[in-house]
């Protein structure tokens, strides 16, 4: 018991790095998927296949080959660019570069969720909002957007979770600065000192499954406070589909 | 169902453990010329992979070299995926703690600073700098130990992906070994140079080998003992690094 | 001109890049072993989920959420060396000997002759049946559901004739339920494919490896061809690979879709 605490204690720093990498690429990776989904639902041709291509590219490929991609390109351009810039360091750090690459990646994921929303958001209530003379601006912030954020929140709150494991993978593929480590790298570490992998494994198991629940409690109340019009808000199920 | 399970798992690893019995199997990096590289034919070649095949044929075994990644070398030699390995490895107080090391085949060989040229990195005070390192050798322990606290430590998976960092203007200095460092400093047509005072660190580079292996170790030694003393081992020093040796001419 | 591209022919056809080449076998390989297990386990425990006993059905859903609730990497990394323990413990328990235990000095494994090599092959079939583990999970999910959506009238009508659950089971369930289930499993398919770029994390010399070492900068010309750091290169030409896996398994599918729901279409839209 006294083991298992102690190990805890061990892997709460280490768990602040996959928090941080979270957190720092949920709220672009948000605006950006708004873009990538309008543009996709876009009639402008050039506007509708560039979105497309970005979405099917992001979502095709691994996250890790991503990684490795990102970063050995950002590094080419490091002479010729980063450098005289002087933000050479900042640029090629894996917490930039992290929540760079995921961000690049959960966009298309999110993306794809929300444009999925977007058209199943009804007709008849922007024919309304239409016949009210309402411009195109007021018909999406009134109309389509609201309905377009209660109808993906529950998918969202999946791929909010999943961003979050994924970012067990980021020190995989980027190199180890200092003593920055995350979960993963800290639970091989130590199995690879004394051979436990089911204490190691299971603690940083454990905090995944913890952060996770937290992520679908949070959600769950901003899901409740979005419906909160309806007669009874409905739950948000704590299991919902967890394909991505 | 599960106890067939386990049933055929232990024939299948009792064939495995009883095949391997036979072969030595030696561990390596793969990545770190001229200690060991993979040639242009897609094969493992370099000092180590010379030498080896070299004691091995000496001491009547039969030898198979696998790669194994750095980071994970020693344990999974602790775990008994193979029996040995040479890669370029350093005999540390610290690494004998874990592991045993045979005799040393390329003696204690300072480790050295190389920055590009024009930039005046001075390795005796160092302050706000990038240091890079690859993870787990004597190097990233050394320079975390001196540097770590007014620097910036940046460790990677090879020594490769350090040099291509530092040719890119990433980091400010690398600190490698000195016999992985001069092939590339000279090759590189003076963009890369050396910089400050060398360091020592490390006894030398040898065999790792598990505690418990004392009889495969004593073959091992025999062998490298009498190959140190008919000249092979200056002489393969001398083709793969280029003015070194000899060194263990009687 | 022609010696430029000769050049790069001889370049691209060397020894070390024929060896990348060879080692997509191991990616191909891991993805349909994977994919196959991740079949296997879904409908195991989909029928597990779907069992009237409890317990059962306790440890149906266990399976299916646990392994959803931590990072794919994180299980890919851990079942390989949990298995490889168990391995040993289990030989250990038959073959050490007391002596034997003692004169073992490193922490694991328990004495010598328990020790499990663990080489490319044995690494790649452990690493096959742990993304079988992994998204046998997702399947089970998704089977589960396709199972459910099976129309009810069927199931009726098989138990009016007198089958057992077993045999409901096996001969409506499984059989109608892959139309319905083909989309997700589609789905299943597609993180398998991604999830096969891991796999130099378990010591197989795979095609992501390959890239790291040969695009890496090169600067001695016994080792081959003196370059910089042509890393990017190499990483796009896998990001192109996955994506072109993505879209001949897409196109597979949709094919695949068109066959089997003809007759039940309708129904499988609904």
């Amino acid at each position: 018991m006294d083991r298992l605490l102690t190990e805890l204690a061990i892997f709460a720093p280490a768990a602040l790095f996959n928090i941080y990498f979270a957190v720092a690429s949920i709220p672009l990776g948000f605006v950006f998927a708004v873009f990538l989904a309008l543009g996709k639902a876009s009639s402008n041709p050039f506007l509708s296949r560039l979105s497309r291509a970005y979405i099917y590219a992001f979502r095709g490929s691994p996250l890790f080959i991503q990684f490795f991609m990102v970063y050995s390109l950002g590094l080419s351009f490091n002479v010729s660019v980063w450098k005289p810039m002087g933000i050479s360091g900042f640029v090629l750090h894996p917490l930039f570069i992290g929540p760079l690459v995921l961000v690049l990646n959960t966009a298309a994921y999110t993306a794809e969720i929300f444009y999925g929303a977007l058209r199943a958001v009804p007709r008849g209530e922007i024919e309304a909002a239409r016949a009210y003379g309402m411009s195109r601006t007021q018909q999406f912030r009134r109309v389509v957007w609201p309905n377009l954020i209660r109808l993906a929140w529950p998918a969202y709150t999946n791929e909010v979770v999943f961003l979050f494991h994924a970012t067990a993978i980021v020190y995989f593929a980027l190199p180890v600065i200092g003593q920055q480590k995350d979960l993963m790298i800290t639970a091989k570490e130590l199995f690879e000192r004394d051979y436990n992998a089911f204490l190691h494994f299971s603690v940083a198991a454990l905090y995944f499954l913890a952060v996770s629940l937290v992520v679908f409690f949070i959600f769950g109340l901003v899901y409740q406070r979005l419906m909160r019009h309806m007669p009874a808000a409905p739950r948000m199920r704590f299991v919902p589909k967890w394909i991505r | 169902m599960k106890k067939l399970i386990l049933a055929a798992a232990t024939v299948l690893a009792l064939g495995t453990a009883a095949q391997a019995q036979e072969t030595v199997r030696i561990a390596t990096e793969g990545a770190y010329a001229p200690w060991n590289y993979v040639n242009e034919a897609g094969e493992l070649a370099g000092y180590e992979i010379d030498l080896g095949n070299a004691i091995c044929e000496k001491a009547g075994l039969t030898c198979e070299f696998v790669s194994n990644d750095w980071d994970s070398i020693i344990p999974n030699l602790l775990a008994g995926n193979y029996d040995l390995i040479m890669a370029g490895m350093s005999i540390t107080e610290e690494r004998k703690e874990t592991i045993d090391f045979t005799q040393d085949y390329f003696p204690p060989d300072p480790s050295k600073f190389v920055a590009m040229a024009g930039s005046d990195i001075d390795p005796t005070n160092l302050e706000g700098k990038r240091v890079g390192v690859q993870g787990g050798t004597i190097q990233a322990a050394y320079a975390e130990e001196n540097f770590g606290s007014t620097n910036t430590v940046v460790s990677f998976t090879t020594a490769d992906q350090a040099m291509a960092d530092l040719a890119a203007g990433n980091l400010d200095t690398i600190i490698a070994d000195g016999p992985y460092l001069e092939p590339v400093v000279a090759a590189s047509g003076g963009a890369i140079e050396f910089v400050g005072e060398d360091v020592m660190i490390g006894d030398g580079f040898g065999a790792g080998i598990r505690k418990d292996e004392t009889e495969l170790k004593a073959k091992f030694d025999e062998a490298l003992a009498a190959l140190k003393a008919d000249g092979t081992v200056d002489k393969l020093i001398a083709q793969h690094f280029e003015g070194r040796g000899p060194f263990y001419a009687e | 001109m022609s010696e430029d591209i000769a050049f790069w022919l001889s370049y691209l056809t060397n020894g070390k890049h024929l060896t990348w080449y060879a080692s997509f076998q191991f990616t191909i390989f891991a993805a349909i072993a994977g994919g196959t297990l991740a079949v296997l386990f879904g409908l195991g425990g989909a029928a597990l989920k779907n069992s009237r006993f409890l317990p059962l059905r306790l440890i149906g859903s266990t399976y299916s959420s646990i392994v959803r609730g931590v990072p794919d990497v994180l299980f890919f990394l851990f079942f390989p060396l949990a298995f490889e323990q168990a391995v040993e413990w289990f030989i250990a328990a038959q073959v050490c000997t007391p002596e034997a235990i003692a004169a073992q000095s490193a922490a694991w494994p328990p004495c010598r002759e328990a020790n499990w090599f663990l080489g490319t092959p044995e690494y790649l079939i452990l690493a096959s049946v742990s993304l079988g583990l992994v998204y046998g999970a997702f399947a089970t999910n998704v089977i589960h559901g396709a199972m459910c959506s099976v129309p009810r009238g069927q199931i009726e009508a098989a138990r009016a004739y007198g089958m057992s659950a077993r045999q409901v089971l096996w001969r409506i369930q499984i059989r109608q339920m892959w139309v319905y289930a083909l989309p997700g499993l589609s789905n299943v398919w597609m993180l398998i494919v991604k999830a096969t770029s891991l796999l130099s994390l378990l010591q197989i010399a795979d095609i992501v490896l390959w890239a790291d070492r040969l695009g890496a900068p090169n600067f001695l010309p016994t080792v081959g061809l003196v370059h910089e750091d042509w890393r990017w290169r190499y990483y796009l030409v896998l990001f192109l690979f996955y994506i072109l896996v993505t879209l001949i398994s897409e196109k597979v599918f949709n094919a695949l879709m068109a066959r089997m729901g003809r007759g039940i279409l309708s129904e499988a839209r609904a």
